[in-house]
């Protein structure tokens, strides 16, 4: 997909994202912003879907997710309107046995970079790719580094964990909370080949990344902006999950919705 | 029954290539034969049980069954939430072999020791709960296990339990005299309730290895002609097979029963000690054992 209609494309999914935000009146919606590059890069651009397996590890992004298996018609698109509804499929934290194309059910943070190493230990054998997006504050999490321990210990060169850098968490700044930095040399200590993209200014630097060969279990630090694409979300960390939100909210919101260039 | 647990698995790993064992922080070399033989099956990981619970997952997700062995407390209590969110709730081909049920780990204080596995893991979807009496069962559950589909969870003794030899596919064992009196047990408290049928022979025994789901049809029909009933338990009273069995009767017809249970009470153990001697304290040895049940059915 070219770079125009590939921004089409995330421009789109923003107002689905708003769509299914108005439809549950809740959720994550500047956390889905934040990573909706770094799934539709692998979606639309990167992975080989009917080989590899995505993980989304930080499940309160899951709007964007929802959004792009939607439009890729794993399900039909009228369950965006039952979204966190009794009669749904979608909710507010996805659930694997329910929605076609999700590959493990997330909510509690932590557990998909174990997932990823076991599944990238069985797709190696058919040369499968695992791709698992993880969040900066989920960095928190001791998992993740266990996780980080086994995908060296196993070699595991089919492993390719996307960090949602966006140094928000929903306290405040990361930095402050539990700071990751020098995030870079922590995870060359644990054995990984690490890269980092600028999600804002280099949109296709992920492409070119995702495209080298691998040799070694690899991070991808992908520095984001959380509630990206909306210049009202970008502002106001209040956003990180709301409900009650009004009709005339949603319309403001998709007025401050942008192509990126 | 480690041993016998872990050679059972290789016999079947031979065969499937589909099985794949994980162990964490076992003792040297234990791995060693079935890690040259079958490297890609046989995996040892390090002491990181949340972790090695959420790779099982992602294994049996695409396509393996799974077996994870360390000592119970390691998986059951640090790694709940893995257990309970990454195969319980998805039902995957998940086996938790643990060692150390119960007071094997006596001497090693209550940060190793394993008295309310059952208890903890009760609500966790899908999960099957075993404890075999000895390798003869372990071995028959680990085959049934491989065969079935699903998640579950087996406390294993501490080895080396004289083996009943008994038909496997039925719980009952019966005593020589036909009476109104019944013990429950599961795990290694079988060799200890028959040993003691040899002195006072006026009870039978329902042996359950699978202490959950329990088949409600089943149990009471074997309670059904019964007056006395002891539960016999190397677990705390609350959350065991005890509260398993009287929840069954309290839903059936038979609410107005008599039920004992004999068990490692209600507090958490602190005290050191080897298995035998905190059972004795505990009063579920042998002697004490007979006395109470005697105490149960005069």
């Amino acid at each position: 997909m070219n770079n125009f209609d590939f921004q089409k494309k995330n421009y789109e999914l923003r107002n689905t994202i708003l769509d299914i935000f108005e439809s549950g009146n809740r959720g994550h919606v500047p956390s889905a912003f934040s990573l909706l590059e770094i799934l539709s890069t692998l979606y639309y651009r990167s992975a080989n879907l009917d080989k590899d397996k995505i993980l989304l590890s930080k499940g309160h992004g899951c709007l964007a997710l929802y959004a792009i298996l939607g439009d890729l018609n794993y399900f039909p698109r009228e369950e965006f309107k039952k979204f966190c509804k009794p009669d749904g499929i979608l909710g507010g934290h996805p659930t694997r046995f329910k929605v076609p194309g999700v590959e493990i059910s997330a909510g509690s943070l932590g557990h998909g970079p174990s997932i990823a190493t076991g599944m990238a230990l069985n797709l190696k054998k058919d040369d499968g790719k695992v791709y698992c997006i993880i969040g900066d504050g989920e960095c928190n999490e001791g998992s993740v580094w266990e996780a980080a321990l086994s995908a060296n210990k196993n070699k595991l060169n089919n492993l390719t964990l996307l960090i949602d850098y966006n140094k928000q968490q929903s306290y405040g700044n990361t930095e402050d909370i539990m700071p990751l930095e020098p995030f870079s040399n922590k995870w060359l200590a644990f054995g990984f080949e690490v890269f980092e993209c600028d999600m804002i200014n280099n949109i296709d630097k992920l492409t070119d990344i995702l495209t080298q060969s691998q040799v070694k279990p690899r991070i991808i630090i992908c520095h984001t902006v959380k509630g990206f694409g909306s210049s009202i979300l970008e502002q106001d960390l209040s956003w990180h999950h709301k409900n009650s939100v009004t009709s005339e909210e949603i319309s403001l919101l998709k007025k401050s919705l942008r192509v990126i260039k | 029954m480690r041993k016998e647990s872990i050679e059972c698995i290789y016999e079947l790993a031979k065969k499937d290539k589909s099985i794949v064992f994980i162990g964490s922080d076992l003792g040297a070399g234990t791995l060693d034969k079935y890690q040259r033989e079958l490297p890609h099956q046989f995996l040892m990981e390090g002491i990181s049980e949340a972790h090695i619970v959420s790779m099982a997952a992602g294994l049996a997700l695409t396509g393996s069954k799974v077996f994870i062995h360390t000592i119970a407390p390691f998986f059951v209590r640090r790694a709940l939430e893995q257990i309970i969110l990454d195969i319980g709730a998805e039902n995957l081909d998940v086996c938790i072999l643990c060692s150390g049920g119960g007071l094997v780990y006596g001497p090693l204080g209550h940060s190793h020791t394993m008295v309310d596995d059952f208890a903890i893991l009760s609500t966790t979807p899908n999960l099957k709960l075993f404890a075999p009496s000895d390798a003869r069962e372990m071995v028959h559950i680990l085959q049934s296990v491989s065969k079935n589909h699903g998640p579950s969870y087996i406390r294993m003794g501490k080895g080396n339990e004289s083996t009943v030899q008994r038909d496997l596919s039925t719980p009952l064992i019966r005593s020589e005299v036909k009476n109104k009196n019944i013990v429950i047990t599961t795990g290694i408290m079988l060799q200890r309730c028959i040993a003691i049928q040899t002195t006072l022979k006026n009870f039978d025994i329902l042996h359950l290895a699978q202490i959950s789901p329990l088949d409600k049809e089943s149990i009471v029909h074997h309670l059904r002609d019964k007056e006395n009933i002891i539960v016999i338990e190397e677990h705390m009273r609350i959350g065991g097979l005890y509260s398993r069995v009287l929840d069954i009767l309290n839903r059936s017809e038979l609410t107005q029963r008599k039920i004992e249970s004999i068990s490692l009470g209600d507090q958490y153990i602190y005290q050191y000690g080897k298995q035998e001697q905190l059972h004795e304290i505990l009063k579920i040895d042998e002697e004490s054992l007979l006395h109470r049940i005697k105490e149960c059915i005069k």
